[in-house]
């Protein structure tokens, strides 16, 4: 079967934060930053990094964790709260910070909502959007050709 | 190895054929399919022009760099960047951090790229056109170079060809310049 | 076959859960805990410094366990007959073993200094702190004493919850035990900015006061205090075990790799055993709850049979104090040193992150990072991982 992925496109992202609060509200029913488990990171203005799960395989967070809390299931990496006893070891080496601290120190991973993801859903830009793997690259390489196009046309040539 | 190995393409000699991205997912898997391709060719017909889009094996590879798990390592031999896959974890940072969107992922969202082949890239083989050049990189530069040198003078003789009885003299005297010019940054360069 | 666990803390209840996973019949598994349910000591400062219910320490897997059949015995275990192989309850009542498992925990080690007996004196370590900390309101006058991670943490929730917090360290750096110098300076430097009173190099000399707490004399001053938290580290809770003849090194029970104590049939993990360490192979003794989880598994996996020893532990550490993200993977410096052996390290920095790797024979063996910012990136599964293919 072909694993869909969420692919991110950081330079569409203007940080209305939407994603943070569907997720959020999908997840805990509120609307709390602390509760989502996408978060938009801003530095000076600029969107510089969104930091959700990437759904590793092998995962690195499933790897370490002592305690049978974190497991793939259908090619998501999914943590079972009620396994969960905050070791934060998963934490330690997630490369992207995707895994974060939540109320009473539970903490909060993307499960991909099962299947439909509820940032995808009201993303403005299109900047989350839920994929085939294979699909990223066209994506990529679309805006690469451009690129080359666009200059080929400056300079005249073909 | 004295000098590095480099694959380049043409752009100029490449019609859009394809065949390169066949050739390279049979000789991966064994089986048709452009998506399992590390070379792709896109194509735009407003301006009849086809670019093929593929590593460049980057001197400071940006996906390398990037990749949490350090699992993008340059081979000496063949001069590729190659994925070590007992370490990668899938996390598709070298997709989005190489510039020339140069990897692609499985259905299983497994990171591939050009790994030269080894060594003998099928691409190199299989164009119809010679649009792919593989070896040192001073050999490849030189051919590439050398093809659009002579595309410049083509167009400069074309253009004489074409202009009026009346003007051809002056015309001419002008493709010669031109010429002239290109012999002496040619020199210059030393190529 | 007869399991008897005595502890119901994470090495306690995660022997039981593997047990119950690798197919053992859950009736036959017994946990003797003096403390039910189950809780989860890594939450206590979360659970404080947000203000939450006690609900949100507990483990949750022990409710599936408990529907699974599993027997719990809400008391103290009081003696160990291993000739008879039968376990002693405070109560009189006793119990038959085939296998035990020792998971009895640790105790905070209070330092002997005069005035530890004073009212308000406490530790930072189990429910019974956390409920008493819960009750403070106002402006109290709170000193920590240690400041490794449960005294860091402990002092930023205590801070967040309106108290007026001062860290004490015997060391000259703060978080001794997890990070190496240039990291704990930027740390401690941090931690100040942001209104925490750090004296580090700094020895606790005298709890002043008359029945009640008053001050803390420490290097000669005197600082008004209303409260004292003592997080001065963990000694292993084996009292139970003395006398029996499992061997012991320091008061720390000593296992094998398959987790089995000197003694055939009886096991132990936890804040009261020793662990090994991947990287040198050597017994360290390591009070993480990671560290208990993992023997427990190893034990499980013994004790239904099919033989498992463990290869040591990679220490992964992860903790957020006041908005610093510490990372640590496999040895630090320091620690690296104690177990014999003669690293390096090199260090990156940048504005809002340090990050130093250790480095043994041009191999790395340790990873250490400390950040600043809200956006975590580091290179500590890259270090696991050549630790995990390089040692093992
Ligand atoms: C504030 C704090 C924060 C921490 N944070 C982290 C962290 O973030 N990450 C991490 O990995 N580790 C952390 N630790 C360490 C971790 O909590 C311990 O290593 C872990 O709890 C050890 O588990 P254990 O089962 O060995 O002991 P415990 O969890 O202490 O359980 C032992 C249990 O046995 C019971 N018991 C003892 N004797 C008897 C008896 N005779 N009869 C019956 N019952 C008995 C005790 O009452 C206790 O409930 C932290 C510790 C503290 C104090
Ligand atoms: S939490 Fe981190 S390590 Fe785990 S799968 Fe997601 S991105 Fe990978
Ligand atoms: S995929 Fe679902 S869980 Fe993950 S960030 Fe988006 S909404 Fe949240
Ligand atoms: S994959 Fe991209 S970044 Fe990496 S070497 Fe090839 S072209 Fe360069
Ligand atoms: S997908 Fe694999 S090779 Fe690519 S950056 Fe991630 S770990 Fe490295």
């Amino acid at each position: 079967m072909d694993k869909y992925i969420l692919d991110i496109d950081i330079e569409k992202c203007n940080a209305c934060m939407r994603c943070v609060f569907a997720c959020s509200l999908a997840r805990s029913g509120v609307i709390d930053e602390r509760q989502a488990m996408i978060k938009i990171i801003v530095e000076k203005g600029i969107v510089i990094d969104i930091a959700v799960c990437r759904h590793c395989d092998p995962a690195p967070c499933v790897n370490v964790c002592e305690f049978d809390a974190l497991r793939v299931e259908d090619g998501r990496v999914v943590l079972d709260q009620s396994r969960c006893t905050t070791c934060k070891a998963c934490i330690s080496v997630c490369p992207f910070g995707a895994i974060r601290e939540s109320y009473g120190g539970e903490l909060v991973k993307c499960d991909l909502c099962g299947g439909d993801p509820a940032c995808v859903r009201v993303c403005p830009t299109g900047a989350i959007k839920y994929v085939p793997a294979h699909m990223v690259r066209t994506r990529r390489i679309s805006s690469v050709a451009k690129t080359i196009y666009e200059y080929l046309e400056k300079i005249g040539g073909r | 190895m004295a000098h590095r190995y480099i694959l380049a393409v043409d752009y100029e000699k490449c019609t859009g054929c394809h065949l390169c991205e066949l050739a390279c997912s049979i000789k991966h898997y064994g089986v048709v399919n452009p998506y399992l391709s590390r070379i792709t060719i896109i194509t735009k017909p407003e301006i009849q022009a086809s670019t093929p889009v593929y590593c460049l094996q980057c001197n400071d590879a940006m996906c390398a760099r990037a990749c949490p798990a350090n699992a993008i390592y340059f081979d000496d031999k063949t001069g590729a960047w190659l994925i070590d896959y007992n370490k990668c974890i899938g996390c598709r940072e070298c997709v989005y951090a190489c510039p020339f969107g140069a990897i692609s992922l499985t259905v299983k969202a497994e990171p591939i790229k050009c790994d030269l082949c080894g060594g003998d890239p099928e691409c190199v083989k299989v164009c119809p056109h010679g649009a792919i050049f593989y070896g040192p990189e001073y050999e490849v530069v030189r051919k590439l170079k050398k093809g659009k040198a002579v595309g410049i003078v083509y167009e400069v003789l074309e253009k004489g060809i074409e202009v009026p009885a009346g003007n051809r003299v002056k015309e001419a005297e002008e493709a010669v310049k031109t010429l002239y010019r290109i012999w002496e940054e040619r020199k210059k360069l030393n190529i | 076959m007869k399991t008897v666990i005595i502890g119901g803390g994470i090495g306690g209840i995660y022997t039981a859960y593997y047990l119950v996973k690798y197919g053992y019949t859950p009736n036959d598994i017994t946990v003797i805990a003096a403390e039910w349910p189950p809780y989860s000591k890594h939450r206590l400062a979360e659970v404080l410094s947000e203000k939450l219910s006690i609900d949100y320490t507990y483990i949750g897997i022990y409710n599936l366990l408990l529907d699974k059949g599993i027997n719990v015995i809400h008391g103290v275990a009081d003696k160990i007959d291993i000739t008879e192989k039968k376990v002693l309850l405070k109560g009189g009542s006793e119990i038959i073993y085939d296998n035990l498992v020792i998971t009895t925990g640790g105790k905070p080690f209070i330092p002997p200094i005069k005035g530890v007996n004073l009212d308000n004196n406490m530790t930072f370590y189990d429910i019974k702190d956390l409920k008493k900390l819960m009750k403070i309101r106002g402006p109290l006058r709170i000193a920590v004493i240690g400041a490794g991670l449960v005294g860091l943490t402990a002092a930023s929730a205590l801070k967040r919850i309106g108290a007026s917090v001062t860290v004490y360290e015997l060391m000259e750096d703060i978080l001794p035990g997890v990070i190496d110098k240039p990291l704990s300076s930027r740390l401690k430097d941090y931690l100040v900015g942001k209104g925490l009173r750090i004296y580090t190099g700094t020895r606790v000399e005298e709890i002043i006061g008359d029945h009640r707490v008053k001050g803390v004399k420490a290097s000669g001053r005197i600082d008004p205090a209303d409260i004292v938290v003592f997080a001065t580290g963990v000694r292993p809770n084996t009292g139970l075990i003395k006398d029996i003849g499992i061997e012991t090194v320091r008061g720390v029970i000593k296992i094998d790799r398959t987790g089995m104590t000197s003694i055939k049939n009886i096991y132990a993990a936890g804040d009261c055993a020793l662990s090994h360490d991947l990287i040198t192979g050597k017994e360290v003794y390591r009070p993480l709850g990671f560290v208990a989880a993992h023997y427990a598994r190893i034990i499980a996996r013994n004790i239904i049979g099919t033989k498992k020893e463990t290869r040591g532990i990679v220490p992964t550490i992860y903790e957020n104090i006041g908005g610093a993200h510490i990372v640590r993977v496999g040895l630090s410096l320091k620690e690296a040193e104690s177990l014999g052996l003669t690293p390096s390290i090199r260090c990156e920095e940048t504005i809002d992150q340090i990050s130093c790797t250790v480095v043994e024979d041009g191999a790395p063996i340790g990873y250490e990072a400390v950040g600043f910012n809200e956006r975590i990136r580091n290179k500590a599964w890259q270090v696991y991982y050549d630790i995990h293919t390089l040692y093992s």
